[in-house]
């Protein structure tokens, strides 16, 4: 890296940043209830932007023995590159964290996945259970030239779980995934999801019309995604985003409290510093439904005359960075899920979403047909509903929250609680 | 480099095994409202060794070529470690010898300078920016070389060559917090001509984002709709495609039962297919495991004919390779996939299709889709309703679902027309892959539209 940035000085460069990321993973997979594939994956590369006569040039490389050609190629590149609106930063320190970390050998990976499948596809016969379970290591640079040089390894682990197949509601598909800096324990997932596929062997009915509607962790995700598209700098700069303008306002009901945290003790998104090497730090995204900060990587920031929130992540050394969530954590309320579920007389609660991601997303609108969801009535839940669709937006919806779970589980790198609506849209096709 | 590759097969300790090596060189510019996000080349090479050991699978990525033997030996002992008691074979492989070159026909991408390129979107850019309404826009070009580099224990040799290029065309419009998009994207493998001459298409884009503002939601229910080529292709591809694909079947006998040949699943005008269309976003002429892709017929008059297969799941179900295992890039193994997904074109004209329908939509371009298995969820970008067989107004949030079998069954009317289409196709971590689909205008009644 550092004869990149010679290389860079030698062509007249004053203002770079040299991005590093070497990614080794591990993944165990099962395929269909039988050990499928072993895999031993490792990328490493570098990406590379330059300041040049007031542009932006930028350039990646899997290779780093030719330091001069990828110097040339990213000089070359801010020829017709973007304004350079912002500087980069420089070393202010940053957080300590400790992930938790531990051993996840292959073999015991393999012995669990050969448990999951044993404990899910006994639920129903013929179910067809698929189950990953991965060890990463990321390991990331940073140097830039204000003096910049970070640098930081972290563990993760991945473990996925999935049961899929024709039952006598139809098919059935179920499952979950945890994204977490310490070694995954796979029970409360594989009891969940037996449970929930028991359940659904029973069909239940409801009409079509305004309906209470819980929404599950897993189904919260699109309010998350949702809320990340209109967060993300770029678009409130752009203008596309419906928050454009919002921030200290409320833009969503009072039970809604929402936090990133990228210091979480074990949610995969944990870092020291993003990806641009802003400090990280733990902020509030909406509070009692008001708007307390968007997502700015040192671009936004510097175009809306606000400071970077550390939010700058890159999918890949590949592609430049961009603002998103680290981990994404919304507060429980007080009452437990068996309460919230009680209180309904009439209405659904829901796990799994097919095309959830379709609708207008940047308007907070949803529109989702439920893969795996139940009827309450009277309190209790009596079936599978099937051949659902429940539509809503988010903002608007959210005024209509009745109670939010004290449980959270977690999703992904997200922590997110069951949410109970009032009067969301419903339609069932009558059989 | 190949001497490495070679190497690494003589390293394997298994049944079988095939190294792929590639080269990607890329170029992007991209514009975001008046602003370039990016002008840049990239270049990325990298290969990976998959070894096959009685139906255990090992699988290990490289990034520097003479690294490949060590990859070699890593995949075949997780391939012998993978195996435990299992006895699985792959089918058979052809020992081809192949260079095949790209298949361009027009300008070669990668001969017109960055500049011509940046103009071009630029201008594309502006069109859309000049109509009142739009507040952002994404335009982007992309271009791609790809050299692939595939040997095997089975005696293969096969360097194939592509070259794709893309325009996107994005539009988006707002008035207070109401904000929508029109997408469009044009894309194959023939030639820098292919992102040509859309400004039409740029400023229909615009137009629409902003006509879609004030356009009401529409009202959720039963219709009987017509669904463009667009929707049409992304509907076969989603609901019908991915059941196709043999990973999902080899080992489930439910669903071997349900997707049983002899099977109907439509009226005798639906003919389905997945074939090799030279110059198309899809294509390829070999898969990912050496096998050269061949024209399946999924559906024929109605009736299930087929599968789509890799070697693996071909030896599982007894039956023959069909071409159809590709991985994004070198660094996942193949899995069963797409290539061109077609609804073979009927013999109504457009007319005909509307004729007869009292209330229905007529469903434009695909914003998106999903399946999980028997159940699909599709979104518009846009659609009209359809009034005792006229098209009328405008409406927005088109969200349509059902059941594939039942709505397979549905389609009572197939067009005289076609149109392809490129696509981003997402399976496991493995997305996007390009995807062709190819389909008339279609109608189905009894389709379940979600809305207000």
């Amino acid at each position: 890296m550092e004869r990149i940035a010679d290389e860079l000085k030698k062509l007249g460069v004053s203002e770079f940043e040299i991005f590093y990321e070497e990614r080794r993973e591990q993944p165990v997979s099962f395929e269909q209830n039988v050990l499928q594939n072993l895999e031993s994956k490792t990328e490493a590369g570098v990406g590379v932007r330059v300041v040049k006569d007031g542009r932006i040039g930028f350039t990646v490389s899997s290779d780093m023995r030719d330091p001069k050609a990828i110097a040339e190629s990213a000089v070359a590149s801010a020829k017709l590159g973007p304004e350079a609106a912002f500087s980069f930063p420089e070393n202010k320190g940053f957080p300590a964290i400790s992930y938790e970390g531990g051993d996840w050998p292959t073999t015991e990976r393999l012995s669990l996945g050969k448990e999951v499948v044993g404990e899910l596809s006994s639920v129903v016969p013929g179910l067809m259970v698929g189950f990953t379970a991965s060890v990463i290591t990321l390991k990331c640079r940073i140097i830039n030239s204000s003096g910049l040089d970070a640098s930081y390894e972290k563990p993760f682990y991945l473990l996925a779980a999935h049961a899929s197949g024709m039952t006598e509601t139809g098919y059935l598909s179920d499952g979950g995934f945890a994204y977490l800096t310490k070694v995954p324990d796979p029970q409360e997932l594989i009891n969940r999801t037996k449970e929930r596929m028991k359940r659904a062997l029973t069909l239940g009915r409801i009409g079509s019309g305004r309906k209470r509607v819980i929404l599950a962790p897993q189904a919260m995700i699109l309010m998350v995604e949702s809320l990340e598209m209109g967060l993300s700098g770029k678009s409130v700069v752009k203008g596309s985003s419906p928050l454009r303008d919002k921030l200290g306002e409320r833009i969503m009901g009072d039970k809604v409290d929402i936090w990133d945290d990228p210091l979480h003790p074990y949610l995969a998104g944990s870092r020291p510093f993003d990806d641009e090497g802003i400090p990280s730090r733990p902020r509030p995204i909406v509070e009692a439904g008001v708007l307390r900060s968007y997502n700015l990587d040192l671009w936004s920031a510097a175009k809306l005359g606000q400071e970077p929130t550390g939010s700058s992540s890159r999918n890949s050394y590949k592609q430049l960075p961009r603002a998103e969530f680290t981990n994404l954590l919304m507060n429980g309320g007080t009452e437990s899920l068996d309460d919230i579920i009680r209180s309904v007389d009439e209405g659904i609660i829901v796990y799994d979403t097919i095309g959830g991601g379709q609708s207008n997303m940047m308007a907070g609108d949803f529109s989702f047909n439920v893969g795996l969801g139940f009827v309450i009535s009277r309190g209790e839940i009596i079936g599978r509903v099937k051949d659902a669709m429940v539509a809503g937006n988010f903002y608007a919806d959210s005024h209509n929250i009745i109670s939010v779970s004290k449980e959270r589980e977690p999703y992904g790198p997200t922590l997110l609680p069951y949410v109970l609506f009032d009067g969301l849209s419903v339609s069932v096709k009558e059989q | 480099m190949k001497e490495f590759l070679k190497k690494a097969l003589e390293k394997v300790d298994a049944e079988y095994a095939d190294v792929r090596l590639e080269e990607r060189l890329s170029t992007v510019v991209h514009m975001m409202g008046p602003e370039t996000e990016e002008a840049s080349e990239k270049r990325v090479l990298g290969g990976s060794v998959r070894a096959f050991h009685r139906g255990g699978i090992g699988f290990a990525t490289f990034s520097r070529p003479e690294d490949a033997p060590r990859a070699a030996e890593e995949a075949s002992r997780l391939a012998r470690l993978a195996s435990e008691g299992k006895s699985e074979r792959l089918a058979p492989g052809v020992p081809v010898e192949d260079i095949v070159p790209p298949e361009i026909k027009g300008r070669d991408p990668r001969t017109v300078p960055l500049e011509e390129k940046a103009e071009l979107v630029r201008s594309y850019n502006d069109i859309m920016l000049g109509v009142k309404g739009v507040v952002t826009t994404n335009t982007a070009y992309n271009d791609l070389f790809l050299r692939r580099v595939f040997l095997s224990t089975d005696g293969a040799d096969i360097t194939e060559e592509r070259i794709y290029a893309r325009i996107v065309l994005s539009a988006t419009a707002a008035d207070g917090s109401t904000v929508q998009s029109r997408h469009m994207a044009f894309a194959d493998q023939m030639g820098y001509e292919t992102v040509l001459n859309r400004e039409g298409k740029a400023e229909e884009a615009a137009k629409d984002a902003v006509a879609l503002l004030s356009a009401p939601k529409v009202q959720g229910g039963l219709y009987t709709v017509i669904l463009d080529p667009i929707m049409a292709g992304v509907f076969v591809h989603e609901a019908f495609g991915h059941l196709s694909e043999a990973d999902h079947l080899s080992r489930d006998k439910k669903m071997q039962e349900i997707m049983k040949p002899g099977q109907v699943f439509g009226i005798p005008e639906l003919n389905i297919t997945d074939k090799p269309i030279p110059g198309q976003w899809g294509y390829y002429k070999y898969d990912d495991e050496g096998t050269e892709k061949k024209t399946v017929y999924l559906v024929k008059e109605g009736v299930l004919t087929g599968r789509l297969h890799s070697r693996h799941t071909a030896a599982l179900m007894g039956e023959e390779p069909t071409g159809n295992a590709r991985a994004i890039d070198y660094s996942f193994p193949p899995i069963v996939r797409m290539s061109a997904t077609c609804i073979e074109p009927g013999d109504k004209g457009f007319q005909e299709l509307l004729e007869g329908i009292d209330k229905g939509i007529y469903v434009v371009s695909a914003l998106g889709g999903m399946t999980e298995l028997e159940m699909f969820t599709f979104s518009a970008q846009k659609a009209y309703m359809i009034e005792r067989g006229e098209i009328k107004g405008l409406v927005r949030d088109v969200v349509l679902s059902g059941n594939v079998f039942e709505t397979l069954k549905n389609i009572e009317g197939i067009g005289k027309d076609t149109l392809f289409w490129a696509g981003g196709c997402g399976k496991g971590m493995q997305n996007p892959l390009p995807v062709t689909t190819a389909a008339p205008h279609i109608r189905i009644k009894n389709v379940l539209v979600g809305g207000v």
